[in-house]
């Protein structure tokens, strides 16, 4: 709100009487309509705007939250000499605008890692040596392993190492990254990174052996979705997250699950957290309280990662 | 039969007692199968896949677009096709211009090879004959008139629409420097017109009035143009003109849609005292009698910069409007300033926003309506087992 204050004070006569109104035609909540006025008001008033509560007594500035396929889109309209003058912001689409803490035991968030058109499997964060920030995105596509370091700008590719196969991969094709990011798993074949720096690498068939017991949860009315379970405890019960049931064309949901007995099914806790299209894939990562998600966003078709972090409320 | 995947399952550690597990076999319900043939019917005659040889008509050229993008590797950033036809999802098995073509799934297809086996593609199919064809099941996929799908969906047919994405516009030609008269005609035209009654009454409620160049999804800002009509406004208008000029309202012939539209902008003008005429035009060509053009016009992209500019870019010549670039990155309020910038001189009127419509069989799946700018995803789809050709 400070940057559309900013907008608005920079056409506006100083000190200026206003009456401020606000609708809400995007997805925020009435909660947030409310709180962004309120955000909105005090900027202004720390900006020397005098706020009238009747439209005799001052200017009346009209504020939207609006929407776009890209973000939120914020629009103030007043009118000046008595012609229209309108100031848009946009604002991008981030968690803690749109999600709402949670008095359940177990809340989700999600945070954009990466986004593009192409599609890809799975994607991992390489953190820097001794440093608690990652200095490496690793992105499996299908016939592709890209990296990607951290730069000021943003990340930047830095090498690709081409997988080869004799025949196309097949469109569903399913992969992951081992969570060291040394090894990735496509649909029949393992293939170790380690010492490629370009070119191609070598993968072997898969070996596909059981290394210890198997155990699933189980997640009434959840057969066939996909599912990540996480190292995080939390009130006696294994965090595990799995996304909804829709085909690949609809906007899907990761909902989170405690599960404390191998005899009972896994129970749902806290609200799911919707997702801007179909969950491709979804693995827990090396962190304890989150998993990867790549997501193909029907509003904009790109192909996003997602990091998504379980918080247990005890 | 369902694919097999493997799905590898993490370690709980968490569940005490228990050890883990590294790859294990898993079998999803929402998978897709590979086989069988989609049956596709379209309106247009399709002469040739080659991308080289232009349409005769735009409907032609609508359909070889989507054919292009099935058997052609992508596009270009530019908007052509890339690599040569057989590189993409589909290879021409057969084609009789202008009536049948047969397309097979490419195995060395770059993104994978597509779903289904084969499409089977009859052309030159009227509108009637796609509907009941539908209905009675004999065909898996056809385009529909936005203003034929409600009666498609009460009859039974799976119906499926995009976003809104093609804008549907009257346009003035004619050179930036013109007179004050002209300004107010032209204003008193976009004022006669009531959009609300275009939807709700010949789209059937299919679409959104449109009173900028962008819809309200893509750019978040189309609610700042008013699409209210204002039919006194646009008489008291018209009156102050004198003499009052001829204007003739040019449409594409060969558009059943185009023509009932332009009819009832006719009707709108009469009623604030406007005189317009009537002219279809065979294929869209320029005519020079016509002095206002209803075109059609599908967004490039869902992103509002990119749509806008490509909009630009097709429209500013035929208005005679400076094109001038918009910046990169460009902001919302940049492209809300050059869409109100365009608009301004009441060149360009937006009416309506349509949707693209489907009819589906039962048995397809995964089946998503194209973005904006995106070809038919027919490799992606498949179809279900027990109906399978």
């Amino acid at each position: 709100m400070r940057a559309l204050a900013d907008k608005i004070a920079a056409k506006l006569p100083a000190h200026s009487a206003l009456v401020l109104e606000a609708n809400n035609i995007s997805s925020l909540t009435d909660s947030d309509l409310r709180g962004l006025r309120q955000a909105l008001q005090s900027e202004l008033a720390h900006r020397g705007f005098r706020l009238a509560s009747s439209s005799s007594a001052g200017l009346k500035l009209h504020v939207t939250l609006s929407e776009s396929v890209e973000g939120y889109v914020w629009v103030a309209e007043w009118r000046q000499k008595d012609e229209p003058q309108v100031a848009v912001l946009f604002v991008p689409r981030t968690a803690d605008l749109a999600d709402k803490p949670t008095k359940e035991t177990l809340s989700l968030a999600t945070q954009l890692i990466w986004q593009q058109p192409a599609k890809f499997l799975d994607f991992a964060l390489l953190p820097r040596p001794a440093a608690s920030s990652y200095s490496t995105l690793v992105v499996l596509e299908p016939g592709a392993v890209v990296f990607y370091d951290s730069g000021v700008t943003g990340w930047r590719r830095s090498r690709t190492l081409e997988i080869p196969r004799a025949k196309p991969w097949p469109r569903d094709a399913s992969g992951r990254i081992a969570s060291d990011g040394g090894t990735v798993v496509l649909d029949d074949v393992q293939c170790p990174l380690e010492g490629r720096t370009s070119g191609k690498v070598e993968c072997v068939p898969l070996e596909n052996k059981l290394t210890g017991v198997r155990i699933d949860p189980r997640i009434p009315g959840r057969d066939g979705s996909e599912i990540a379970a996480l190292l995080e405890n939390c009130n006696g019960g294994s965090v595990v997250l799995a996304t909804g049931m829709g085909d690949w064309t609809q906007p899907d949901s990761i909902q989170g699950y405690l599960w404390s007995s191998a005899r009972e099914p896994a129970a749902e806790s806290g609200s799911p957290m919707e997702m801007a299209g179909p969950v491709i894939s979804l693995h827990s990562s090396d962190s304890p309280d989150s998993a990867r998600a790549v997501v193909r966003s029907l509003r904009t078709n790109n192909y996003e990662a997602y990091v998504v972090t379980a918080t247990c409320h005890h | 039969m369902r694919r097999t995947l493997l799905r590898p399952l993490a370690i709980i550690s968490a569940v005490a007692g228990f050890a883990l597990v590294a790859t294990s076999p898993v079998e999803t319900a929402r998978r897709p199968r590979y086989g069988g043939t989609l049956r596709v019917e379209i309106g247009a005659s399709v002469a040739t896949p080659d991308p080289a040889t232009a349409a005769s008509t735009a409907e032609e050229s609508a359909a070889k677009e989507q054919i292009d993008g099935l058997i052609c590797a992508g596009r270009n950033p530019d908007g052509t096709f890339a690599g040569a036809p057989g590189d993409g999802a589909f290879r021409v098995a057969a084609w009789e211009p202008g009536k049948h073509a047969r397309l097979v799934a490419n195995d060395d297809c770059r993104t994978g090879r597509p779903f289904v086996d084969s499409i089977e593609i009859q052309m030159g199919r009227s509108a009637r004959d796609l509907l009941l064809d539908l209905e009675l099941n004999k065909t898996d996929f056809a385009e529909i008139s936005p203003e034929q799908a409600r009666v498609a969906a009460q009859r039974g047919v799976r119906v499926s629409r995009s976003r809104p994405d093609e804008l549907l516009a009257l346009v003035f030609p004619g050179a930036a420097g013109d007179r004050k008269n002209d300004l107010r005609a032209r204003e008193a035209i976009a004022g006669a017109v009531d959009r609300a009654a275009i939807v709700n009454f010949i789209l059937q409620k299919e679409g959104q009035p449109a009173g900028g160049l962008l819809p309200q999804w893509s750019s978040g800002t189309a609610f700042l143009f008013s699409t209210a009509s204002d039919p006194h406004g646009a008489k008291e208008l018209w009156s102050q003109i004198a003499p009052s000029p001829r204007w003739v309202l040019g449409y594409d012939s060969a558009d059943p849609l185009e023509k009932l539209i332009a009819e009832r902008v006719v009707v709108n003008a009469r009623e604030s005292g406007i005189s317009l005429q009537l002219k279809a035009i065979a294929g869209g060509a320029p005519d020079g009698n016509v002095n206002i053009r209803l075109i059609r016009l599908r967004m490039a992209s869902p992103e509002p910069r990119a749509a806008l500019a490509k909009s630009l870019e097709a429209l500013a010549p035929m208005a005679g409007l400076d094109a001038e670039p918009l910046p990169a990155p460009a902001s919302p309020q940049d492209i809300y300033d050059r869409e109100r910038a365009a608009l301004d001189g009441f060149r360009i009127v937006p009416l309506v926003w349509l949707p693209q419509v489907y009819g589906l069989s039962a048995r397809v799946r995964d089946w998503t309506a194209p973005a904006a700018g995106e070809t038919w995803p027919l490799a992606d789809l498949w179809l279900e087992e027990e109906a399978a050709q």
